[in-house]
């Protein structure tokens, strides 16, 4: 019996809790106190002295709003199915971190959502010196440096030790860019701008990185003449400079708040930020809202009008689409198995938003038969890439002929360079190469990364070589693993004997530049060079176009490198198939021009906040 | 039975010593590492090099096991070498709580409708009730977690519109540091996940007890129990229920083994930032010290449940003693 | 003697699968007040079935009984609703069971076992069942009575289980006692315990005995008349020194062969009844046990004989008694 009381015992005493708990939580809620404030910011610039004297006066009223029915604010509200890795602009080198940077953060420059041109941000303008090896950036010095208190709601702008407000400078830009430098953040993208920036290269890659020289770090070549001018130095003229510029990896970060904080700085009431939205809250792994910055210069403000983001995570896009269908959510991606009937339904509340990835199988051309250009050409244009867009990406892509998409500086048009597919090309090059209808053709392996899509996606290839080149599917060994273990196996170190003969992997651009895609991938001297081929012409010509100053001579130079590798005489190290377009559901009260390269712009986003709240019914 | 609880607990020491490393070992096995990939591309040779350096995994695997003990013995569960603000003992904080709750009240949930409806369909054995309560258990168990969870969302959800679709009514910081606050929209958000992990457990609960009970039922000592004069509540509740619970009891070993395997899918249905949801992303990003952490303690749970069985094992049948 | 317990054509069949099992047809007898009866058969010969019917203690489905009269204190226990017969069952008739071992509730102490019908039928609090619990565990001579209370079946013997059970049985002072082969799991001088114990305790309390078993051995010093029965019926009944000395049935002259004696030769070989019992689902339409009789005809495989009254005291059904006894006088007795 007396194992029963105990029992109730804890049962009562769970319970009790659980009551106890309840009702300390019936406190009454608090009438939110609005506080505005108003700064009045005066900048005079001496011309006669060179130098920026900043002058600023805060002024701040206090505005109490009491129960008059305070407007809503405009609420944009999605989901990413992860939970932000990092706030931290130079170790981000994710989309869900980028995003977020994108809008807490101003960049050196902008990426013109319709042009994709370089457009200014905190640089105003821009002169690059002859040579094409210094930038010389003129900066706007009115942009404060604030810190968001969660708890109050109040945001504030940061003064230094003398008291003196803080504003983004070009100091803030020197710190942030020899930050993105140092090995020891483990940041992929430093591994991106370090060969363009003096120096940068030397510290990235320093002997011992747990005390790199002091010598080092200053001999990089960034530098601030003054708070409005920001210099860089690069090591060869890199024509395509300017299109990483609007990076987050190159942005401006607080270096009080980082040596403060430690690896903290970026959490919700630690983190210090120069973006036209501050960060409210960061439920890990849960949610995180952000809402306008009030301090943020007027002009800079966006043609949005969305003035809070909530971001939750949900891992699984059926209930992602869920909540959409709800209006929960703005957008939502759409689930495959829903995506007929949405496309059907909905056919107002779809848009089409290309990340610039494109897909394609590589060849390792060190591995017989595919040593045989012919072999590789016959591959490629086997494959049927209007009909697989169609049938098995249900219309989610463009069929590519060439490497680099549409919106990358440098990418030929999309239907004009390369072969693509042409069963009868196709046929006769198997033929050339001693197969024909694919006699004789030995055993070969293709490896795709793990799920559904890849295994139809891989599928869909057999039966396209068994159609167009008589390849039996018994020819094709086709396996899956993850996505590790297929960069593993493919990599230019794995011998030849453990290597695949072909594998499925995609490219997603660094920076909106055609040496991102022909020169960090295919080119012969790089490290992560999969296909392991020869250098040949097309590598001279990456190498020129890359410091070509004329942009007109770089648009044909890179036309003729694409012609070189896919054209019908091609050297053809890989067979690029789709750029991959994803449907997105989403609310036809939401205007969202999306960004094709870099970090959404929310405060471009704007909402039709009467037919949102109608629609919830509010 | 204070004894051998005590000598329980020593003895699982070394069980779980042996999950941690075989985890450990099975975990580093894999190939690629946390620093391997960046995304869907590969990290550059020489910044993986210096990250595998700072958090020790140049080291041979048993220095960096040696290291992760010692760690563990100060109370440190490891950093999160993807998300560095963040560190282990952070994440299990967020998370566990929110899988320990889902985990009781799914538990809940199977008890207070499994053994009644068992009870019932016994009772009423060959009637429209037995056959009801008998279809919807055998529906019960056979219908897997990621239908059930989406056929609710889409149900209650999305066409009657009267229970959320997603999320936990509960975020830290935590009453006692797990409990949840109370409210109404704990309560509201957690009937979907709870009832779509619930289910499968409360129908097997259902079927064993009404097989269990039946069996009961024809046994000498409820016959001797009838010949006294009891009314027939009195046989089923004093007599017979207890006895029927012994092999409902028995089966709670693997049933929680199986709650803590479904807290992963419906975690992830249902956008449920719980401990589950952390151990599927830390075996993809390879986040070693994450995945052991959570190792060990899914191991700690099992060994604590499994325990919990045994006391209750031995509260139900007096023959069973375990000093 | 009046009559304390009268059963008139009894009939209980089991509704199965495989067809109707006639377990009890029609069997008709009485109990006098504290007289002590044997009720003797094989395994399934409808005893047990029998004997559980009377308190309708069959489980329903697939049991039931079809037919029949139970009379106790001017009324049809098999009529009065479930209520009274539950007032009747363990406070007027109480049972003992077979097998002590699965008899008990395992996880239930012997206290509260013993209680349940004290705190039911006498209205007894707590304290006062205790004290009575205690009482009757040292009648049925259990050592320690008070503290053993709160231990649990599996804590005893066999032998102190079933006095466990005889000391529920007798807790409410019942007048009948219906003991269902008690002794058959027990080993033999533990039986020969119990036996003693039963007859003491009627001594003291003078309640009427319904004792069922399959050994006529067991009944010679306990009984006064014996019922023996075969497929569901009562093939003979006597006073037990009359059934002994010259039993009528050639059933109950198989079974008598079958008891092992003191007295017996060594050369004297136990003789067992030939064939199997019959199936009761599919009952020969003449006498059941025709098929093994060595004394049957023509008429026994066509027509079941009637129980008949010879005597005052006796009672057979066999179209052929008086050719059995003459027989056995010819040989020199059964054994011959």
């Amino acid at each position: 019996m007396s194992r029963n009381k105990w029992i109730i015992l804890i049962l009562v005493l769970v319970l009790g809790v659980v009551v106890l708990s309840a009702c300390s939580q019936s406190t009454p809620e608090v009438v939110e106190k609005v506080v505005e404030k108003t700064v009045v910011v005066t900048q005079v610039v001496e011309k006669e002295v060179e130098k920026t004297v900043v002058v600023t006066e805060v002024v701040e009223k206090e505005v109490v709003v009491t129960p008059t029915p305070q407007p809503e604010p405009v609420t944009l509200r999605f989901y990413s199915t992860t939970d932000i890795p990092t706030l931290d602009p130079q170790i981000a080198e994710d989309v869900v971190s980028i995003n977020m940077i994108e809008n807490l953060f101003v960049h050196l420059t902008n990426y013109d959502l319709e042009t994709a041109e370089i457009i200014p941000e905190t640089a105003t303008s821009w002169d690059i010196s002859d040579d094409g090896l210094t930038y010389t950036f003129h900066l706007r010095t009115d942009i404060p440096w604030v810190k968001h208190n969660p708890v109050t709601g109040e945001t504030v702008q940061e003064v230094d030790a003398d008291g003196n407000p803080r504003f983004v400078t070009a100091n803030d830009f020197v710190y942030g860019i020899k930050r993105a430098c140092d090995p020891n953040l483990g940041s992929y993208y430093s591994s991106i701008i370090a060969p363009l920036i003096v120096g940068c290269e030397d510290v990235l890659n320093a002997e011992d990185p747990e005390n790199i020289p002091q010598e080092l770090i200053d001999a990089i070549g960034v530098e601030a003449p003054d708070d409005a001018t920001l210099v860089i130095k690069l090591n060869f003229p890199a024509s395509y400079f300017l299109s990483m510029t609007p990076m987050w990896t190159m942005a401006a970060v607080p270096e009080w708040a980082i040596d403060e904080y430690g690896d903290k700085w970026i959490e919700a009431g630690n983190i210090v930020t120069n973006g036209r939205f501050v960060l409210n809250e960061w439920v890990h792994g849960v949610r995180r809202t952000l809402l306008r910055n009030p301090l943020m210069p007027e002009d800079m403000y966006g043609t949005g009008n969305v003035e809070k983001i909530v971001v939750s995570v949900v891992p699984d896009v059926s209930t992602g689409y869920a909540l959409w269908l709800n209006n929960e959510v703005e957008t939502s991606g759409i689930p495959d198995a829903e995506l007929q009937a949405h496309l059907e339904k909905y056919p107002d509340e779809t848009v089409q938003v290309p990340d610039l990835a494109v897909f394609y199988f590589g060849f390792r051309e060190t591995k017989p038969p595919f040593d045989d250009p012919r072999v590789r050409r016959a591959f490629s244009a086997a494959f049927d890439r209007e009909k697989f867009v169609t049938e098995v990406r249900q219309g989610q892509g463009l069929p590519m002929k060439h490497f680099a998409p549409p919106g990358i500086f440098g990418a030929p048009p999309i239907d004009e360079v390369g072969v693509g597919f042409d069963p009868e090309f196709a046929k006769q090059q198997l033929a050339e190469a001693g197969y024909p209808n694919c006699e004789g053709f030995p055993t070969v392996t293709l490896l795709g990364y793990s799920g559904q899509a890849t295994l139809n996606w891989i599928e869909f290839a057999q039966q396209q070589w068994q159609e167009h080149l008589g390849c039996s599917p018994d020819v094709i060994q086709i396996e899956q693993q993850s996505f590790k273990e297929l960069l593993a196996a493919t990599s230019a170190k794995t011998p030849d004997e453990e290597a695949p003969h072909m594998w499925t992997l995609g490219w997603g651009p660094d920076y909106p530049d055609e040496n991102n895609w022909v020169g960090d991938v295919l080119w012969c001297e790089n490290p992560g060079n999969r296909m392991k081929r020869e250098c040949t012409e097309a590598d001279d010509l990456i190498v020129q176009a890359r410091e070509e100053t004329d942009p007109a001579k770089r648009v044909e130079m890179y036309r003729q490198i694409e012609e070189l590798f896919f054209g019908p005489e091609g050297e053809m190290p890989m067979a690029p198939l789709y750029l991959r377009i994803a449907y997105v559901a989403q609310h036809s009260w939401l205007t969202a021009p999306r960004a094709l390269f870099g970090g959404e712009q929310f405060y471009n986003w704007s909402i039709d906040q009467a037919a949102q709240m109608a629609a919830m019914g509010k | 039975m204070t004894r051998y609880i005590i000598r329980r607990l020593i003895v699982s020491i070394p069980v779980l010593f042996a999950i941690v490393l075989f985890t450990f070992a099975v975990v580093h096995a894999l190939p690629g590492g946390p620093f391997s990939t960046v995304g869907e591309k590969a990290m550059p040779e020489h910044i993986r090099l210096i990250m595998e350096r700072r958090y020790g995994l140049d080291q041979p695997l048993y220095i960096q096991f040696w290291n992760y003990l010692k760690m563990l013995a100060s109370g440190d569960l490891g950093p999160m070498m993807r998300m560095p603000s963040q560190t282990v003992n952070d994440i299990v904080y967020q998370t566990w709580p929110v899988s320990i709750q889902l985990g009781s009240l799914a538990v809940i949930l199977a008890f207070a409708i499994g053994i009644p409806a068992g009870i019932l369909a016994a009772l009423k054995r060959n009637t429209w009730i037995d056959y009801t309560a008998t279809f919807t258990a055998v529906l019960g168990v056979s219908i897997n977690n990621i239908v059930l969870g989406p056929l609710l969302i889409l149900i209650f959800g999305v066409w009657l519109k009267v229970l959320p679709i997603a999320f936990w009514g509960a975020e830290p910081p935590w009453i006692l540091g797990f409990l949840p606050k109370p409210t109404w929209n704990f309560w509201t958000h957690a009937v979907l996940p709870v009832v779509t992990l619930g289910t499968a457990m409360s129908a097997s609960i259902a079927r064993l007890t009404r097989a269990s009970l039946l069996e009961v039922m024809m046994s000498d000592y409820i016959r001797t129990a009838r010949a006294k004069g009891l009314k027939e509540r009195a046989v089923i509740i004093r007599h017979a229920l207890k006895n029927s619970l012994i092999p409902v009891a028995t089966i709670l070993g693997p049933l929680l083994a199986g709650v803590l395997t479904g807290t992963f899918v419906v975690e992830q249905i249902f956008a449920l930032n719980g401990m589950g949801r952390q151990f599927l992303m830390s075996i993809e990003q390879r986040e070693y010290f994450l995945l052991s952490s959570l190792t060990l303690i899914y191991s700690i749970m099992l060994v604590l449940g499994n325990l919990m069985v045994d006391i209750m094992y031995a509260w139900l049948d007096p023959r069973i003693r375990f000093d | 003697m009046a009559a304390l317990l009268e059963v008139k054509g009894l009939t209980t069949q089991f509704f199965t699968q495989d067809g109707v099992v006639h377990a009890v047809n029609g069997i008709s007898y009485q109990l006098n007040e504290g007289e002590t009866i044997a009720i003797v058969g094989e395994s399934g010969s409808g005893k047990s079935v029998g004997d559980m019917s009377l308190l309708r203690l069959i489980p329903e489905p697939p049991g039931k009984i079809i037919a029949g009269e139970v009379w106790f204190q001017d009324r049809d226990l098999l009529q009065i609703s479930d209520d009274e017969i539950r007032q009747i069952r363990g406070k007027h008739i109480a049972m003992i069971f077979q097998d002590p071992m699965t008899s008990l509730n395992p996880v239930l102490t012997i206290g509260h076992q013993i209680m349940e019908p004290l705190q039911l039928h006498l209205g007894m609090d707590k304290n006062q069942a205790r004290k009575r619990a205690v009482e009757l565990l040292e009648m049925v001579g259990i050592p320690g009575a008070a503290t053993r209370l709160d231990a649990y079946p599996h804590q005893f013997s066999g032998g102190m289980r079933q006095r466990v059970m005889i000391a529920m049985g007798l807790a409410c002072n019942p007048q009948v006692l219906i003991a269902d082969e008690p002794t058959t799991a027990l080993d033999v001088t533990i039986q020969a315990q119990i036996v003693e114990l039963v007859k003491s305790l009627k001594e003291q309390i003078g309640m009427a005995i319904i004792w069922i078993t399959h050994d006529l051995g067991v009944v010679a010093g306990l009984a006064e008349r014996v019922l023996v029965m075969y497929a569901g019926q009562i093939v003979e009944e006597a006073e037990v020194h009359e059934l002994y000395k010259e039993p009528h049935h050639p059933y109950t002259i198989g079974l008598l062969r079958s008891v092992p004696r003191l007295d017996m030769g060594k050369s004297k070989r136990l003789i067992p009844i030939e064939g199997l019992p019959p199936d009761l689902i599919d009952l020969p339409p003449g006498c059941p046990f025709a098929p093994r009789c060595e004394y049957r005809t023509e008429k026994c495989l066509e027509e079941n004989p009637p129980t008949e009254s010879i005597s005052p005291t006796r009672r057979v059904a066999c179209w052929n008694w008086e050719t059995v006894i003459a027989d056995i006088k010819e040989k020199g007795g059964i054994y011959a």
